[in-house]
């Protein structure tokens, strides 16, 4: 019965407060939505790699000789049977070939039986013969190459029969060759069973024995990898090279980019989350002022400050947990997939992996809705260490007051009627004024950073992988400011609603004037605008300081390589959304009613 | 000499929320002169201030005719109504409604800058004494004071008809008198018509007309052929 009074009381709260709940609501679940999604990227990207390896059970060790005529029966022989070693294949690989006056590398591997980094057709069938061929898919000039077309290798006509991607080559900006460290522009598999020479065995493909739920770039899988290389190095009587997939091109890429990827998906999560709790702070802070009067009432009823800090506490708690419940589930579900073709720019990746790694979501959950609930408890526990009168009288510092520029009569004097009541209210509360600042300037920061991100991403970069990276980033900085740009929507739009919620009275008096709908809209827009502005000229110098910092550590780009315009651009975006909060507004505007706003005193 | 300036024929204002009607006016009729001052008089819920908002152009009646000054205000559109209300009318509520962030001055300013034959507003603040109080800010001035303020707000708009909702009802006896002397004076010096919304009887003897409002409809009208001075009146 108690708790179903206080339900009652929470959702009365929610339902007279509609506009500021949405909006918190809505805030918060973007940032939980932005951290978690974010936040399982990395781990997204590298389990979808991961398992490509996983299924064509890729050779974690290479083994190479220098020797002409390839690995001897008994080197052969002695490393396969190490005890340490699961699986193994023998290849030729010849680089520094050339096909129709293409940089080529030939593959003669027992393609039909490979037990282990079994190559796999993505399209036409496998060779039947020893004039057929395959076709890697990572080749310069694959685009090129027709299935059913002939190509003369060493002498005789192969027919293409297939394109195959091998899972030791998913970079797909370039494989180098071995001798001059060039891209290859061609790549061709031959199955060993139909060649009736007798072939060197220039590369062993190993597998070690290993848990199946070792993660491909976990630092244990690197670990047990390098052991057994050193046990192998060991044992060797013979120069043999060994190579692990550390020493792989696109492994060693995928990890560095995983790298980039982890310090964007850190560090633009923290700053968005702390706008997005600083919002939820200045909400409930208003909300708290606003009901100054009812608090004290229920305090001379006899109300116990438990129950009354409840109410509210009832309510930041409802915001919070609902808006991480649907935070965390869109940003689990759904952001992953819209970012996931990002990784498919650089990497052959088949589809996406469904596990997630949440814990960055978790604990932006529990810390957001710890600190919201925590300062709401904090703010109400000041607000009824007053005596109960005091309460019921209006805050003192309400009245207006004389604000420092007036006290310089050359500005004050040329400043128009409206423009004098306007600032007197921008400075009637300093602490709404900062928290307005600070929430807009740190929204306008992340648009900084997410348009310098897309800047540096299409820098021009003479390194090609470099631009590969580039271009997979543009898509993550795109994600990054459409959510900046929501956020600042929201951050807008919530102020915007609270200033118009506590000046109802005075907007309702205006109307009564005579005053049009345009120029009670003004009165409000007018504060808004320039608050915002000065949350913009601070905006911009701290997204410059984010993007050097993400820069600086992601060890990529530079902040100099970030157009002018860009900062122009955040500006006007914010500029823009300010004007379409205040288009949405003056419909709420126009419709407050004079009479019902005039008839009760604050 | 005097002529008719609000007339009211058979004014129905209906209220409808979700599927409830409240007929707040049931067909009220009264005529009110040019420069007189009027006084409606009713009981809490007897839909005076719903009358006075409609004579005031903040709302429209649903059926039956208003007009102030020849104008019926059933037929006019929003702007039009915001016009009438920013160049015709002057208002003066109950909890008096100010801007806590401009000064007094400024409070009269904010309605002169709209009109265009406003009286000046630092004379119009001296006409009710506040030569002193101009600099200050609403919440640093009284009760009294602050109505004075609202008054002096609406009569520096120079509005054809003066609207008062309740104006003493938050003020104390003697400052009350005060006001209504304010009010008095207006009427009878500019010539203004000024219309009291109240459930106080005592002030009916003040007026020049008495209208009895009761369920939302007219139930007496009383012309006082001498209205008494203000100071005569005891509540």
């Amino acid at each position: 019965m108690v708790m179903r009074t206080y339900f009652k009381t929470v959702f009365r709260t929610v339902k007279n407060n509609m506009g500021r709940f949405v909006a918190i609501t809505l805030i918060i679940a973007l940032g939980i939505t932005f951290i978690t999604g974010l936040g399982t990227l990395s781990h997204k990207f590298e389990e979808s790699l991961g398992s490509i390896y996983k299924r064509t059970d890729v050779a974690d060790i290479i083994v190479k000789t220098e020797s002409a005529t390839g690995f001897s029966e008994d080197t052969k022989k002695a490393i396969t049977e190490n005890e340490n070693i699961s699986k193994s294949v023998f290849l030729t690989m010849m680089d520094g070939m050339e096909i129709n006056e293409k940089n080529a590398r030939i593959y003669i591997a027992p393609l039909s039986e490979m037990e282990i980094s079994k190559i796999e057709l993505s399209d036409g069938r496998m060779p039947e013969n020893g004039d057929e061929i395959l076709v890697e898919r990572a080749s310069e000039f694959v685009d090129e190459v027709a299935i059913g077309e002939t190509m003369e290798i060493m002498g005789g006509e192969k027919t293409v029969v297939g394109i195959a991607g091998n899972p030791l080559i998913l970079y797909n900006g370039g494989e180098p060759d071995q001798v001059n460290e060039e891209n290859l522009e061609l790549i061709v598999y031959f199955d060993s069973q139909y060649i009736n020479l007798p072939l060197p065995t220039t590369d062993i493909y190993l597998t070690i024995d290993k848990s199946d739920k070792l993660s491909y770039f976990s630092d244990e899988y690197i670990d047990e990898v390098d052991k057994t290389v050193s046990i192998l190095e060991e044992n060797a009587e013979e120069d043999l090279h060994f190579l692990t997939l550390e020493e792989n091109k696109s492994y060693a890429l995928a990890k560095s980019y995983a790298e980039k990827i982890d310090v964007i998906t850190l560090i633009f999560p923290i700053f968005f989350v702390a706008v997005a709790a600083l919002v939820v702070l200045t909400t409930m802070t208003r909300l708290i002022e606003e009901e100054r009067s009812a608090i004290g009432c229920y305090q001379t009823l006899g109300y116990g400050d438990a129950r009354i800090a409840f109410k509210y506490i009832g309510f930041s708690l409802f915001c919070s947990i609902l808006g991480s419940a649907i935070g965390f589930a869109i940003g689990v579900v759904y952001l992953p997939y819209s970012i996931y073709p990002a990784f498919r720019i650089m990497f052959f990746m088949s589809e996406m992996v469904s596990s997630i790694n949440p814990v960055m979501g978790i604990i932006a959950i529990i810390s957001m809705i710890a600190v919201v609930n925590i300062v709401t408890a904090v703010l109400i526990k000041k607000e009824m260490e007053g005596q109960p009168a005091n309460l019921l009288r209006p805050k003192s510092p309400k009245a207006g007051r004389v604000i420092f520029l007036e006290k310089i009569p050359f500005i004050w004097k040329h400043l128009s009627f409206r423009y004098k009541s306007t600032f007197r209210n921008i400075f009637r509360y300093v602490k709404h004024l900062l928290m307005t600042i600070v929430s807009v300037a740190g929204s306008t920061a992340i648009i900084v950073a997410g348009l310098g991100l897309y800047d540096i991403s299409n820098s021009d970069t003479l390194e090609t992988d470099m631009s590969y990276i580039g271009n997979s980033l543009s898509l993550i900085s795109f994600v990054v400011i459409i959510f900046a740009i929501v956020l600042c929507l929201l951050v807008i739009f919530n102020l915007t609603n609270m200033n118009i919620g506590e000046r109802k009275r005075e907007l309702a008096t205006l109307k009564v004037l005579g005053y049009y709908d345009w120029e009670v809209s003004g009165y409000i827009f007018r504060e808004i605008f320039i608050s915002s502005f000065f949350g913009i000229i601070f905006g911009i110098p701290a997204g410059y300081g984010i993007t050097a910092f993400i820069f600086g550590y992601m060890d990529f780009g530079s902040v100099k390589d970030v157009n002018w315009y860009s900062y122009l651009a955040a500006a006007l975006i914010v500029i823009a959304l300010i004007l379409i909060v205040d288009i949405i507004m003056h419909f709420k505007i126009k419709k407050i009613d004079m009479t019902s706003s005039l008839k009760t005193v604050e | 000499m005097s002529k008719e300036f609000v007339v009211a024929k058979n004014v129905i204002k209906r209220y409808v929320s979700g599927d409830l009607q409240v007929t707040a006016l049931n067909g009220v009729n009264f005529d009110i002169d040019e420069g007189e001052f009027v006084v409606i008089l009713g009981q809490s819920g007897a839909g005076k201030t719903t009358l006075l908002n409609v004579m005031g152009g903040m709302d429209i009646v649903t059926e039956g005719i208003l007009s102030v000054d020849g104008v019926n205000l059933g037929a006019l559109n929003k702007k039009r109504l915001t016009e009438f209300r920013r160049n015709d009318v002057g208002f003066v509520f109950q909890f008096y409604n100010l801007m806590p962030n401009l000064t007094a001055l400024e409070n009269v300013e904010l309605a002169v800058e709209l009109c265009k034959d406003a009286f000046d507003p630092k004379e119009v603040l001296k006409n009710v004494g506040l030569e002193n109080r101009m600099k200050n800010f609403p919440g640093q001035l009284s009760g009294g004071e602050q109505q004075r303020v609202s008054i002096a707000r609406a009569i520096a708009k120079n509005p054809k008809i003066l609207l008062c909702d309740e104006p003493t009802g938050a003020l104390d006896y003697e400052t009350g008198k005060t006001v209504l002397q304010l009010l008095q004076d207006m009427c009878r010096q500019n010539k203004k018509t000024v219309i009291v919304v109240t459930h106080n009887a005592a002030i009916k003897d003040m007026a020049d007309k008495v209208i009895h409002i009761r369920n939302g409809i007219i139930s007496k009208t009383e012309i006082n052929k001498e209205p008494k001075e203000v100071k005569e009146l005891e509540w």
